[in-house]
């Protein structure tokens, strides 16, 4: 029963995907000696060859590679008159886990925000009169501009290989790109994936009614590329399974194929999986934290020192941390004090399948990005986008009419109240 | 393997191609046939 206590590090990491990764090898190129632990397992090549990842049952249908219901139990609750309850089976959305987290099998469509998005309720403040907001709506500004962050967004798609056409590069409209994006400081790295039959479809149609579609844009990559990290992507095979799906091709960016090499080379820094933090402690001031509590893989409880502790085993398991651990004000839904766990924002998105008698789709030839878009109906909040293979769905022509639970999102792990409606989905040619 | 689509003949009925996995050649021809029957993970045809 007694508490193993480690060598004090700079920095403990919990969570390494995305978030855990990239911190931990921007710390450790600054010298300090960082930790990062890790709930779930390792995720690594041999896990990834040919033809382990071409198994639609298992990754798409049992959740290979997520965390089970069982692991990371979740009450859900539609109001606040309900008692939650578990969920046994994912539905509308299901949590990564493991080293890369989500961010190994993600679909990598990656869309920048707007300039608007950031600074959504000024823009509605200018905008629209007075009141147009009903007043429980959550509308806010983020606190940066444009200018700040957009140098970030563009690092973050070096370390990527992002793929696509560039609508707008410092004011200057481009022709085939989004037309609404914002300023762009250099233009995207690689140039944008090839289109499938339906996404010329699509482009076509709604060029013609006036629309300006352009390429998802897309972290599966276009060519070979190796990111200020050193780490090297390879161009993307149009598998077809993408999305829940490891890459099978080292193609699509990920913490493992953008940032894990370069990073467990370093000698400042080591990791844990098997290893679940469920407390940070803090110090008499309850202002400030010294380390981490967790418990390994042989069932040990352990104390991680660190100087600096970092969290990132994402939104939702950051809050339940933060709660456990007493950190901030947690969120009163009723009296509507408090930060922690407010504004939990979600995705959903709909669509419409057509089918084409006289036409042959080949559906299962696309990457995971592939598809055009628009952004003409409300370029702050809504996109209209046909998409080859979100639907990661190969072998399936079409999906059950009745559903009782909500559709399931792809995009549920990127942040952001965006509304996104599908309305094109490739079917196989009827014989 | 899990026990159903036996022999492939559910992916022969709507012709996908099973664990083939790489298309690089095949997502610019539109409108063209994939000529290929399928393969299963185990490696056979069908």
């Amino acid at each position: 029963m007694a508490q193993i206590t480690k060598k004090e590090v700079d920095v403990v990491v919990c969570g390494l995907g995305w978030a855990g990764s990239l911190m931990s090898i921007e710390l450790a190129l600054a010298g300090l000696e960082v930790r990062a632990l890790e709930r779930g397992g390792e995720r690594d090549y041999p896990d990834f060859a040919y033809p382990k990842p071409a198994d639609e049952y298992a990754y798409n249908v049992r959740n290979k590679v997520f965390a089970t219901p069982k692991e990371v139990a979740v009450t859900v609750r539609y109001d606040t008159t309900q008692t939650a309850l578990p969920t046994r089976k994912w539905g509308a959305f299901a949590p990564g886990t493991g080293v890369g987290g989500a961010g190994m099998h993600w679909t990598a469509v990656l869309i920048r925000p707007t300039p608007t998005d950031i600074k959504l309720k000024t823009y509605v403040d200018e905008a629209y009169k007075p009141g147009i907001l009903q007043e429980d709506m959550r509308v806010m500004d983020f606190p940066f501009t444009w200018e700040e962050i957009e140098p970030y967004y563009y690092k973050f798609e070096l370390i990527c290989g992002q793929s696509g056409t560039t609508g707008n590069l410092r004011g200057q409209i481009l022709e085939g790109g989004d037309p609404f994006e914002g300023p762009r400081s250099e233009p995207y790295p690689l140039p944008a994936l090839e289109d499938t039959l339906n996404n010329v479809m699509f482009k076509e149609a709604a060029t013609k009614l006036g629309y300006h579609p352009f390429p998802n844009p897309s972290a599966c990559v276009s060519r070979a590329w190796k990111n200020p990290y050193g780490n090297q992507i390879a161009p993307c095979n149009y598998c077809g399974y993408c999305s829940k799906y490891p890459c099978l091709n080292y193609s699509k960016a990920s913490p493992q194929t953008a940032v894990m090499d370069a990073l467990k080379r370093m000698p400042n820094f080591s990791y844990e999986v098997h290893a679940e933090v469920v407390k940070v402690v803090l110090h008499d001031d309850k202002k400030t934290a010294k380390g981490v509590i967790y418990y390994d893989v042989d069932g040990n409880e352990v104390f991680q020192p660190a100087k600096i502790v970092v969290l990132s085993s994402f939104q939702l398991y950051n809050v339940r941390l933060m709660l456990l651990s007493g950190i901030g004000k947690p969120y009163n839904p009723i009296t509507e004090e408090g930060v922690v766990g407010r504004n939990y924002a979600f995705l959903s998105n709909g669509g419409a399948t057509l089918f084409f008698k006289d036409k042959n789709f080949n559906p299962y030839a696309t990457a995971g990005a592939t598809g055009q878009m628009f952004n003409d109906i409300s370029q702050a909040t809504s996109t209209v986008r046909a998409s080859a293979s979100s639907a990661a769905r190969r072998s399936t022509v079409r999906r059950p009419p009745a559903r009782r639970s909500p559709p399931r999102c792809r995009k549920a792990r990127r942040t952001g109240a965006w509304a996104t409606k599908r309305v094109w989905k490739s079917g196989t040619a009827t014989p | 393997m899990y026990g159903g689509n036996k022999g492939m003949k559910a992916w022969i009925a709507i012709g996908f191609p099973g664990a083939r996995a790489s298309f690089t050649e095949w997502v610019k021809q539109h409108n063209v046939p994939y000529p290929l029957g399928p393969v299963s993970l185990l490696g056979e045809r069908a």
